[in-house]
């Protein structure tokens, strides 16, 4: 009997968690059938991020955060969740998401190729700017990082335990997991890929970018410190940079 | 008894109080992140164990032998988290704070017995302060599905509306329905409502949130018969 090819290749695909999160409890439809597919995913969440008044009928195990708007704590509370050791992060608004894109950074994962793997930004112009004059100069100084080109990623894939141990924040904690895994374990563990699409930032997000990028970067530098990456006297040169810029 | 507890410092308090005044007293396993709730339990004779991860849970084996877990962390997928694994081992009573109500779906999915509604405590009583002519459900024992419906009356006290004409339209459903002035006394239910005079509905949920609907519809009949009142006396030009 004659099986389709995509079949076969998931069969050879280790079963992960899928976590997709959705400001507004809208998913893209395409989106939403691929991390349905039980061949790839063990188990499925949708976590709803935005400020939710009324419930989402959906078929997929939802799951209303606590603190609006942090999409950060969708890591977090994700790596709680699953009940396998890849996890799989997405936007469920994306508009870039490809079936192919998942599978491949499933199997990457899998093959051990990586820890972490990132793959299109999820930003706008603001919080894109914020970021390099904050963050992204952090990261040039301290030789780390310097893939993270965007300061968000619709689709984040790792071994779910990266995300228990990484520390929160509001909305990029990916940023913090990968800038962890290379200072700890290697910095071609994490491969961010740019496939040449962009997904936008929910126009209703517009306006906080900047607390968003503060927050980032005041994270980051708390963990160096806790990692005793730095001292107390280069984190004070760090917050004198971000707050300058 | 064995009761396991996680909990945070937010709760830690009010639960390890209600669970030592238990007789006779149950042995209390306590897990939390906090070293707050480690200093409390170890001062009331609880056990105590520190979690930094919901997982490392299904390590304990004596958790098979617990009759009870309760999830009263300060968040409902940590709760949830915690639910799975009393599941797992075995434990026949889960009881869960809930602090987002649409999370009570994936709650009971994960095997939560009863559930603590901590977000309608607030909200309800927020919204009992602020709104008025406003009806306000509040989950009183969520475990028998006991609620209470209440209504504070201010705009629509001019209607003349009495508690007997609500009374009445329940008489078949096992509901109680009765009103209290501002001081707490009971109004005579042949006495149309006043300003400040409170509504208070009482019975299962099912029940309770039909008759507010058919409630609601009396207030609205009531409303449109005020207003032709008004308009005639406004077309006729007064009283006379």
């Amino acid at each position: 009997m004659l099986v389709p090819f995509r079949r076969l290749l998931h069969k050879a695909i280790p079963k992960s968690t899928a976590i997709g999160y959705t400001l507004s409890g809208k998913f893209s439809k395409h989106v939403k059938d691929i991390v349905s597919d039980r061949d790839i995913f063990y188990d499925t969440y949708a976590m709803i991020y935005g400020f939710s008044r009324s419930r989402t009928y959906t078929a997929l195990r939802t799951i209303y955060l606590n603190v609006p708007y942090g999409r950060g704590y969708v890591y977090l509370y994700g790596a709680t969740l699953t009940q396998t050791p890849i996890t799989l992060f997405l936007n469920l608004d994306s508009k870039c998401i490809r079936r192919n894109i998942i599978e491949n950074a499933i199997e990457l994962m899998s093959e051990g190729a990586c820890s972490l793997y990132l793959a299109i930004p999820f930003t706008n112009d603001s919080f894109s700017q914020l970021y390099r004059n904050r963050i992204y100069r952090l990261f040039k100084n301290l030789g780390v990082g310097l893939e993270l080109l965007h300061p968000s990623y619709t689709l984040v894939v790792g071994k779910s335990r990266v995300f228990k141990d990484s520390p929160s924040t509001i909305w990029s904690t990916e940023i913090l997991a990968a800038t962890l895994i290379e200072l700890t374990v290697g910095r071609n563990r994490v491969k961010v890929e740019d496939i040449g699409c962009v997904d936008v930032i929910p126009s209703a997000m517009q306006g906080v970018e900047s607390i968003y990028a503060e927050r980032l970067a005041i994270d980051f530098i708390n963990m160096l410190i806790s990692r005793k990456i730095i001292d107390e006297e280069q984190a004070k040169e760090y917050l004198e940079m971000v707050k300058s810029s | 008894m064995k009761i396991f507890l996680a909990v945070n410092k937010k709760h830690a308090k009010q639960i390890v109080d209600v669970l030592i005044s238990l007789t006779p007293k149950p042995y209390i396993l306590v897990a939390s992140y906090d070293d707050e709730v480690e200093v409390l339990a170890k001062l009331q004779g609880c056990e105590f164990i520190k979690i930094k991860d919901i997982e490392k849970l299904y390590t304990i084996e004596k958790l098979e032998e617990f009759d009870i877990a309760i999830a009263g962390l300060d968040d409902d997928v940590l709760n949830i988290a915690v639910a799975r694994v009393a599941k797992s081992m075995g434990i026949p009573m889960v009881v869960a704070f809930m602090h987002n109500s649409m999370n009570r779906d994936e709650m009971l999915k994960e095997g939560v017995t009863y559930i603590i509604n901590i977000e309608n405590f607030i909200s309800s009583n927020l919204k009992f302060v602020l709104l008025p002519d406003t009806w306000i459900i509040i989950e009183l024992i969520p475990v028998i599905k006991l609620i209470i419906a209440i209504y504070r009356v201010v705009k629509r006290s001019v209607l003349g509306v009495n508690v007997k004409v609500f009374d009445e339209i329940i008489e078949n459903e096992k509901i109680k329905v009765f009103a209290i002035d501002g001081v707490g006394n009971f109004v005579n239910e042949n006495k149309p409502l006043e300003r400040d005079n409170i509504i208070i509905a009482i019975g299962t949920e099912d029940k309770i949130l039909k008759a507010v609907a058919e409630f609601e519809k009396i207030f609205r009949k009531y409303e449109q018969l005020y207003t032709l009142k008004y308009t005639d006396i406004q077309r006729f030009g007064g009283y006379g």
